[in-house]
């Protein structure tokens, strides 16, 4: 096979597969009934849910690279990422509003960077 | 009351800080994609199949030397968060008809989730579906776009704001995690998340972000049951 269809070939397989992890959970729901009908199993995907926004957050911050996480945190940009997720989350927790924590999140982010 | 094309647009608004993200972050996506030997039509269709920044730069750099099944299996391990995801996120999207749910599901990422989740699961929105849609069109279409454009054009000219607005992101993000209070379970299964998942990840490549909600979520569901 040439290689233009090789790499034709892992788009489509990859894309495939993509889409099946993104609708399998609806497929099931449909057989079984609502998620919703049973409520714990709604709870855990609800915590889970939450712990992937948290995972995404570091995942973003510290796992790109072929680094270790604790090699990465040596990384000014990393550790000014994670002065700024911190500067969000104590404004976004007092303050409630959303647009004011960005802002003072992308500010501290700034700031850090200057200063290191 | 709000109708459907207020969620709609509702949505859109919400995914700003996605949409100004995707611009810059699906434009060096682009860019990867012409230098690992795509051409165009395959780097657009890649984007729109597969839809994951992380799983295209990897497959793309895979692809670049020629290692087709490592690249197959880099999309399905690192795209394999989607199923809990979806499984998350679906009960909260009313009753769309299959034929609008199933084709809008192709636009669920780990963005488009983060955005919209928080807020159908706090049934503050009348209409959950075209709110995700909003969402959805927020950030597919930029992501289209700033494919079609990283791989046409060299934009690589302010690395100080690509690096700004990809911090855009995970701040955004954080600020969802935040809202959950006063739910502290909720909170805790947002920060056990956040300082678990590197661990998880460089122990379990791949998969850390799967195990670890599946962990977290586990051991809170074990705590409420004793409360």
């Amino acid at each position: 096979m040439s290689q233009q269809a090789m790499i034709w070939l892992v788009i489509l397989v990859g894309g495939g597969a993509s889409y099946l992890f993104r609708i399998l959970p609806q497929l099931i729901w449909q057989q079984t009934g609502p998620a919703a009908a049973n409520a714990r199993l709604l709870r855990l995907f609800d915590y889970a849910a939450y712990a992937v926004i948290g995972g995404i957050v570091a995942s973003s911050l510290i796992g790109n690279g072929d680094a270790s996480p604790l090699e990465r945190l040596q990384e000014p940009r990393v550790q000014a990422g994670m002065l700024a997720v911190g500067v969000t989350f104590m404004v976004a927790l007092l303050s409630r509003r959303q647009i004011l924590s960005v802002l003072a999140g992308l500010a501290a982010y700034q700031l850090v960077l200057l200063l290191l | 009351m709000e109708t459907p094309g207020q969620a709609v647009l509702k949505g859109m608004r919400d995914a700003l800080p996605v949409t100004l993200t995707f611009s810059f972050l699906f434009v060096a996506v682009g860019a990867a994609s012409q230098s690992g030997g795509l051409n165009l039509p395959q780097g657009l269709a890649m984007t729109a199949l597969v839809f994951a920044a992380p799983a295209q730069f990897a497959a793309i750099e895979l692809m670049a030397g020629q290692a087709w099944l490592p690249a197959m299996l880099a999309i399905m391990v690192i795209n394999f968060r989607f199923l809990l995801m979806a499984a998350s996120i679906t009960p909260y999207l009313g009753a769309p008809p299959r034929r609008a749910l199933f084709p809008a599901l192709q636009m669920l990422s780990a963005s488009t989730f983060a955005t919209t989740f928080p807020r159908v699961r706090g049934g503050e929105l009348a209409y959950p579906f075209p709110f995700y849609l909003g969402v959805c069109l927020g950030a597919f279409p930029t992501a289209l776009a700033g494919t079609a454009v990283g791989y046409l054009v060299q934009a690589d000219n302010m690395p100080w704001l690509q690096d700004l607005l990809i911090t855009l992101l995970p701040v955004y993000f954080t600020t969802f995690i935040a809202r959950a209070w006063p739910n502290t379970r909720f909170l805790m299964a947002g920060l056990l998340g956040f300082f678990l998942t590197p661990l998880v990840s460089a122990l379990v490549p791949g998969f850390g972000l799967v195990i670890t909600a599946l962990l977290v979520a586990v051991f809170l569901l074990v705590l409420e049951r004793r409360a």
